[in-house]
């Protein structure tokens, strides 16, 4: 995936359509935007990181799982097989993107109230006591959509495709703008590029 | 009549064990105060320690059968009863800290080597194993057999005490945070501990251990480089190190009373107590340390993780208790297994 | 022994240790049903989000549960995407806290933490009490019943004809209080409801107090925005805030309410100090040659004819439209004994004294800056440039300025919105590519006069005066207002002071809530006792509804079955919706409670009246209407279409009618609309620009406002004959020194305040919550973001005012202004003027029995005034920047 930092204005559309197609249960949010500041009085910007999960192509998540529950599949896609999650949460302790959410609880949307018809719909893969994550749609990527994220995002900033083919658009982006990835130093080879920021 | 009041404590906290395990069977994680940012607490830092420990005394007690020492070997096998209900402590620690406990045998079937949490299980059910057999018994003080036993048990206990340097520390921050002194740092902590709780248990059982405290002084020195070495090679960084030093003060002054200890009343047993009995402690707070250190870390780098908050993790009572609870068990499996073994 | 709570759960705790709440029982849902397990179905949906609310959408449902709410690809205007707020749409339709079956109050005591002991009633139960507290009303005088209408029901098309067919000129909007953006627009471009900037060619951007789209979080302008910035747009952004837009381009700090002397100052360096503008269009389509006696009034030929102009060349007046040597745009002249100059002279002497340096003391924008950004705006409009667009020739003119209500929202707010015209006019950007351009009707709507200048269209156009006054929002006496709660709860309060002939009886809520969303609460409450009867037509209890007397439960936005047709957007426009016109359509989701359509709800009502039938009824209204904003492009009753007023119809075949009816169908009806979900027409791209209908000099723009300066007299003659004075103003002159023909600089009633108050509260709208549509605040999807959002929810102060006043990040603090206080939580920002409080978006106040998440945060409007001297009083706006003071909460013993 390609994030463009300079089209990104921290709407957090893709937050929320990633809760709206996944139907993760309250407190769980596979992306996230991060907001901060920058610089200082008058000369002081909001800048934006949005996050999805980074795939790293050595992803350090899927070294420490003791079970083999986290796995990459061929397309370089990290996934996780939730009947063989133990819930030992190293792979949490791994990531250094803090991209894994422990279901400590299925909890409801509404603060004391009960699940809504959507949360009875949605929720039934979700179980306490895994790990779970961004697994960039993978559902609607069979199926040859893009993932939600990458669609519903209004400044069209996220682009998504085979960065193994040169042609692709978002490998012609990273060369052309120089894509660079976040904690690179550390090894993980995320699959995530932002461009622009 | 002590004894009955510590088996009676014993229980009591063992029923307590089993009445939190259940509460959080049913209320699930939501019982701790760990969230998503603070994912290791106190159950981990209980499951470290008491492997810790059990890793210590293993190795004392291979390297005993490995060097025939006959005048230790009472004293071996009483403390291979505590690290084996260490172990077990362990063992119980851990399941506790799972999502889904009784999923635990997965890791068997798993087969990620490179995973550090598999060698974890892998080598602790070898020490186990490696324990069990030595309390049975089955293990006569020389020969070939008692050789390949302790080689056995001592690759087995440094194995374990070593696989979260060799693996897991260095690739978690993937060079970020990891140092070169952590290997050393477990290793003693380990022995360290290790040979504190064996003092408690010569002590306990009357045993004269000569040489023991000048084996303490010299391991106190070895847990303080590491410390010393992490702490000077993190002077760098705005990161509030200030628990850092006050294990390193602690440590310090552990060596000063075993110091004092040496030159002025060896063997004594009530000071020799007072300084294992903070040893255990140190090495409980270190273990904590390490479990902090890694998780109090924002997504952003300074400055711009202002809005962040850091965070912060206190255990609820449930958590001590259940802790407490395995320590129970722990002690009522000793004291158990002891009664067993002296007819 | 629970865990360490979430963000959220932290933000629900405090309001509920802090605030009264009652704990109600969990709702509880209905479990699936069983005929509808494993069934999948796509409807086409039309998103309510927001004020657009004109993003296609498509509503997915599994086992008959609406799952999935994302943008319809391929289909404009946001052609597949969608925010945040859209995509959260579901927990507006699965909210608990709605109003699911009509009520009736029995506890007579009202307030807003009072319970108001509903009982459930039937439909017809309800519609009947309704009926009859309405016709009381009508029998006494139809006047006496307000229809409060705002963004929360933007689905009907009965409301204004149930008005007109009920007799009350009383329709008032709840939001346009804080949002009188619309005048200035109305008079120079004939256009509504203000201008936007072309993103397709513009390359230099000044705006002030308003938003491109990604401020708000609205799809079609953040589409726009994105592609502009990366084209290399460049946006200036004169802001107290550091916004998300002005991260993307330069901001420019200003202190809050002060933007008037910007302006003026940017205009005073064009005129005086570069003095490049563009002549041509100044000569030739303004009315900056004409001739302006010492009355201020045109000098017209033979005292009563056309207006003059002088011709330079054969050194004589001429009236405007004659044929010209050489038109002179300055000069005194001397004609019949009378000394006149032209009005491009008077504006330049006017505009002498408002130097940078001046401004700068007001507005503390350095004057190097001011000097900075009038050059680089001279230099990228490209005054004299063409573009050719489907072979016709407009004037290029890449550069432009807008301003909204953040800048018009205060006494002398309309003026500043007539400045910012006068800076575009200079540069000749009105209504041509890269420019200035209203968002309505695209037509020969900017036709001249008589008096050879561009006829004013939608508020520019005055309502009529009558003494006494028929409407309760005073629009007699603010002919050129928006929308007046305000004035309507002062008159309420008040009636005598304004005059008012008869007394308001009822209150009818359709989607309008002016109790949170206006200011000074109490007030709102203390009025709202004084009426006999409030039915409120709910989707959610909040303030108004636990106020009413009877709650008319409606539908979710998602429930609606609509068509509507599609509007300009209001941000800002590009090539991708430029010359489309559309019929959206959308298809229901079955309704989960027991809630009505609520134009059914009108029907039934007007029936019940009897004012369904007939001449005069609800259905003949409703042939008499036409469009507001898209006149005979949106949609109406046409023709042979039209409603036969006798018969009854259900909704879906008054949309076929009006589907057909469109000019631009085809003969399309409803199951071709079904089909697709929409319909297009896509018009020539040049009939866009409404240049298109009256180039070169066909039409002038006013640059010297004799419409503002007409009203104004007549208005004062009109209080002079009936003798009397402006309502809740001691002296006139206050009131009638906005109505000057040369906008200039007046100060506000927060300008100098007294000494302690020395700081200024400013608001703005977020991409959460972007008004008042679907309850956005309670909507927990949304609340969990804005929740670790650190600019939300929270009060903001610039590092060294918070150092200043000795006041640390998280200390809970009180903002006070002259006329209410709130509180909150302090948060330091850099992104802040360091005379700015902020305190954004649209939280707090909520009732005892609303979504918990409406009670929280600090609630902005409790710090506006309602007081008359604090208006604009030509538009009737209130001020948005009041002065503050602040100092820390004393904590409860």
């Amino acid at each position: 995936m390609v994030i463009d930092l300079q089209k990104c204005v921290g709407c957090n559309s893709c937050t929320v359509a990633c809760r709206a197609e996944q139907g993760t249960p309250a407190g769980v949010h596979f992306h996230k935007v991060v907001k901060y500041e920058a610089g200082r009085y008058p000369n002081a910007k909001m800048k934006f990181l949005p996050m999805p999960c980074m795939h790293c192509q050595n992803p350090p998540c899927l070294k420490v799982c003791p079970t083999g529950a986290t796995y990459q599949c061929e397309d370089g896609l990290v996934l996780i097989d939730h009947d063989k999650c133990i819930g030992c949460r190293a792979c949490m302790v791994a990531c250094p993107y803090e991209t894994r959410h422990f279901l400590w609880d299925v909890a409801c949307y509404f603060d004391g109230q009960l699940p809504t018809p959507f949360e009875q719909v949605k929720q039934d893969s979700f179980d306490r006591g895994t790990v779970v994550k961004c697994n960039f749609c993978v559902q609607r990527l069979v199926q040859g959509r893009l993932p939600a994220c990458v669609e519903t995002c209004p400044s069209q900033a996220r682009t998504f495709g085979d960065l193994d083919d040169p042609e692709s658009e978002a490998s012609r982006l990273i060369v052309l703008h120089r894509g660079t990835r976040f904690r690179e130093e550390l090894g993980t080879e995320p699959s995530v590029y932002y461009i622009k920021g | 009549m002590t004894s009955w009041i510590i088996i009676l404590a014993a229980s009591i906290l063992s029923i307590i064990w089993v009445v939190m395990f259940f509460r959080q069977l049913t209320s699930g994680l939501t019982a701790t105060a760990l969230d998503d940012k603070f994912t290791w607490g106190l159950y981990v830092q209980g499951f470290f320690y008491f492997s810790a420990l059990a890793g210590g005394i293993l190795i004392f007690i291979a390297l005993v059968s490995l060097f025939e020492i006959s005048t230790l070997r009472p004293l071996a096998e009483t403390a291979a009863v505590v690290s084996f209900a260490c172990l077990v402590s362990a063992a119980l620690l851990l399941g506790s800290d799972l999502g889904k406990p009784f999923r635990g045998a997965r890791i068997l079937t798993g087969k990620n080597f490179a995973s550090p949490l598999t060698w974890d299980f892998y080598m602790l059910s070898i020490c186990g194993i490696l324990n069990l057999v030595f309390l049975l018994g089955l293990i006569p003080g020389k020969g070939f057999l008692n050789m390949v036993w302790s080689v056995l048990c001592l690759i087995a206990a440094l194995g374990y005490v070593m696989i979260h340097t060799l693996f897991f520390l260095s690739r978690v921050e993937a060079g970020f945070r990891s140092q070169p002194f952590f290997g050393m740092d477990t290793l003693a902590q380990s022995l360290w501990g290790g040979m504190a709780l064996v003092n408690l248990i010569a002590l306990a059982s009357g045993y004269k251990t000569p040489g023991l405290t000048t084996l303490l002084i010299v391991l106190t020195v070895l847990a303080l480089i590491p410390l010393a070495g992490a702490k000077i090679a993190s002077l760098g960084s705005t990161n509030k190190g200030f628990s850092q030093i006050k294990i390193i003060a602690l440590d310090v002054a552990v060596l000063i009373i075993l110091l004092l200890i040496r030159l002025f009343s060896p063997g004594n047993p009530i000071y020799l107590s007072i300084v294992s009995v903070l040893i255990l402690t140190a090495v409980f707070l270190e273990k904590s340390h390490l479990i902090r250190q890694y998780q109090r870390k924002p997504t952003l780098p300074l400055p711009y993780s202002r809005y962040e908050e850091v965070p912060d993790y206190s255990p609820t009572l449930g958590e001590w208790a259940l802790t407490a609870g395995s320590v129970g068990v722990c002690t009522l499996l000793i004291s158990l297994m002891l009664y067993l073994k002296m007819p | 022994m629970a865990r360490k709570k979430t963000d959220y759960e932290r933000m629900l705790k405090s309001i509920k240790t802090t605030q009264e709440w009652f704990e109600p029982s969990p709702y509880k849902w209905q479990r699936v049903d069983p005929k509808e397990k494993g069934g999948k179905k796509t409807l086409y949906g039309l998103c309510r989000a927001c004020m657009q609310g004109d993003c296609s959408t498509l509503v997915h449902l599994e086992d008959g549960v609406v799952t999935r709410v994302e943008g319809n690809p391929d289909t404009p205007p946001n052609y597949g995407s969608l925010c945040a707020k859209g995509n959260a749409e579901i927990m507006g339709l699965y909210n608990p806290y709605r109003v699911k079956t009509p009520m009736v109050r029995t506890n007579p005591l009202k307030g807003l933490d009072v319970d108001p002991m509903w009982k459930e009633v039937s439909w017809g139960e309800a519609m009947d009490l309704t009926a009859e507290g309405l016709k009381k009303v009508r029998e006494k005088d139809a006047r006496g019943l307000v229809i409060c209408e705002g963004w929360g029901e933007r689905d009907t098309i009965f409301r204004q004809p149930f008005g007109h067919a009920f007799g009350t000129p009383n329709e008032i909007g709840s939001h346009g209080a804080l949002c009188t953006v619309h005048y200035a627009t109305g008079l120079i471009q004939s256009g509504y409801p203000v201008a936007v900037v072309d993103l397709e060619y513009c390359q230099y951007h000044i705006t002030l107090g308003r938003s491109l789209g990604p401020n708000f979080g609205i799809v079609p302008g953040m589409r726009k925005f994105s592609k502009a910035v990366e084209r290399g747009m460049k946006l200036v952004v004169v802001d107290p805030r550091s916004s998300y837009e002005a991260s993307k381009g330069e901001w420019v700090p200003i202190r809050p309410g002060t933007d008037l002397a910007f302006l003026l100052a940017m205009a005073h360096v064009i005129l005086h100090e570069i003095k490049v503008y563009d002549k041509f269009f100044l000569l030739n389509r303004t009315n900056a040659p004409y001739l302006i006696g010492p009355d201020g009034k045109y000098v017209r030929e033979a005292g009563k004819g056309k207006p003059l102009m002088w011709d330079d060349l054969e050194n004589k007046a001429k009236p405007f439209d004659a044929q010209f040597g050489e038109i002179a745009l300055q000069g005194t002249r001397e004609i019949s004994g009378v000394t006149c100059k032209t009005a491009f002279d008077m504006i330049c002497e006017e505009y002498v004294r408002y130097t940078p340096e001046w401004a700068e003391e007001i507005c503390t924008v350095p004057a190097k800056t001011i000097r900075r950004l009038a050059k680089e705006f001279i230099e990228n409009a490209r005054i004299g440039s063409t573009i050719e667009i489907d072979g016709f020739t407009f004037p290029f003119r890449p550069a432009s300025l807008n301003v909204e209500r953040n800048v018009t929202n205060r006494r002398g707010g309309t003026y500043a919105d007539l400045v910012g015209k006068i800076i575009n006019m200079l540069v000749g950007n009105i209504e041509v590519p890269g420019g200035c351009l209203s968002c309505s009707y695209r037509g020969p709507i900017m036709g001249p006069t008589g008096d050879g200048t561009v006829t004013p269209g939608y508020e520019a156009v005055p309502k009529p005066f009558k003494f006494p006054p028929d409407h309760l929002s005073m629009a007699e006496f603010y002919p050129h207002q928006h929308t007046a709660p305000h004035l309507a709860i002062n008159a309420i309060l008040n009636p005598e002071k304004y005059h008012l002939p008869y007394r308001a009886e009822a209150w009818m809520s359709v989607g309008g809530n002016p109790i949170r969303q206006n200011a000074q609460p109490e007030s709102y409450v203390e009025g709202f006792k004084k009426l006999s009867f409030v039915v409120s037509i709910a989707y959610h209890m909040d303030e108004v509804a636990i106020l009413s007397d009877v709650l008319l439960p409606e539908h979710s936005a998602l429930e609606r079955f609509r068509v509507a047709p599609f509007y300009l957007q209001h941000q800002s426009i590009d090539n991708e919706v430029n010359g489309l016109k559309m019929i959206q359509l959308r298809e229901a989701v079955p309704p989960l409670f027991n809630t009505r359509h609520v134009d059914d709800i009108f029907m039934e009502l007007a029936e019940r009246l009897g004012i369904l039938y007939g001449e005069g009824g609800l259905y003949d209204q409703l042939n008499k209407a036409i469009d507001w904003v898209d006149k005979a492009d949106g949609l109406n009753m046409n023709g042979q279409w039209k409603l036969d007023v006798e018969k009854k119809y259900t909704l879906e075949e008054i949309f076929d009618r009006q589907i057909r009816g469109w000019p631009y169908s085809d003969g399309k009806g409803l199951e071709d609309l079904k089909k697709k979900g929409n319909i297009q027409y896509w018009k020539p791209r040049k009939e866009f620009y409404l240049y298109y209908y009256f180039p070169d000099n066909k039409t002038r723009h006013p640059i010297y406002m004799t419409g503002l300066k007409e009203v104004g007299d007549e208005l004062r003659a009109n209080l002079e004959k009936h003798n009397i004075g402006f309502p809740g103003i001691e002296n006139m002159d206050y009131i009638f020194d906005l109505y000057r023909p040369i906008p200039h600089w007046v100060e506000t009633s927060e300008y100098k305040p007294p000494k302690e108050y020395d700081l200024w509260a400013i608001n703005w709208k977020t991409p959460y919550i972007g008004n008042d549509a679907s309850n956005l605040t309670g909507n927990p999807w949304l609340a969990e973001i804005y929740a670790k959002d650190p600019w939300e929810s929270v009060i903001l102060l610039n590092p060294v005012t918070a150092q200043r006043k000795r006041l640390d990040e998280g200390a809970r603090i009180v903002v006070e202004s002259r006329y209410g206080k709130i509180e909150g939580r302090l948060r330091i920002s850099e992104l802040f003027h360091p005379d700015a409080v902020g305190v954004g978006g649209s939280y707090g106040l909520g009732t005892r029995q609303s979504s918990p998440l409406n009670r929280l945060g600090p609630n902005f409007n409790a710090l506006l005034s309602l007081e008359d001297k604090t208006l604009d009083g030509v538009s009737g706006g209130q001020d948005t920047a009041p002065a503050v003071k602040i100092y820390r909460e004393e904590v409860k013993l």
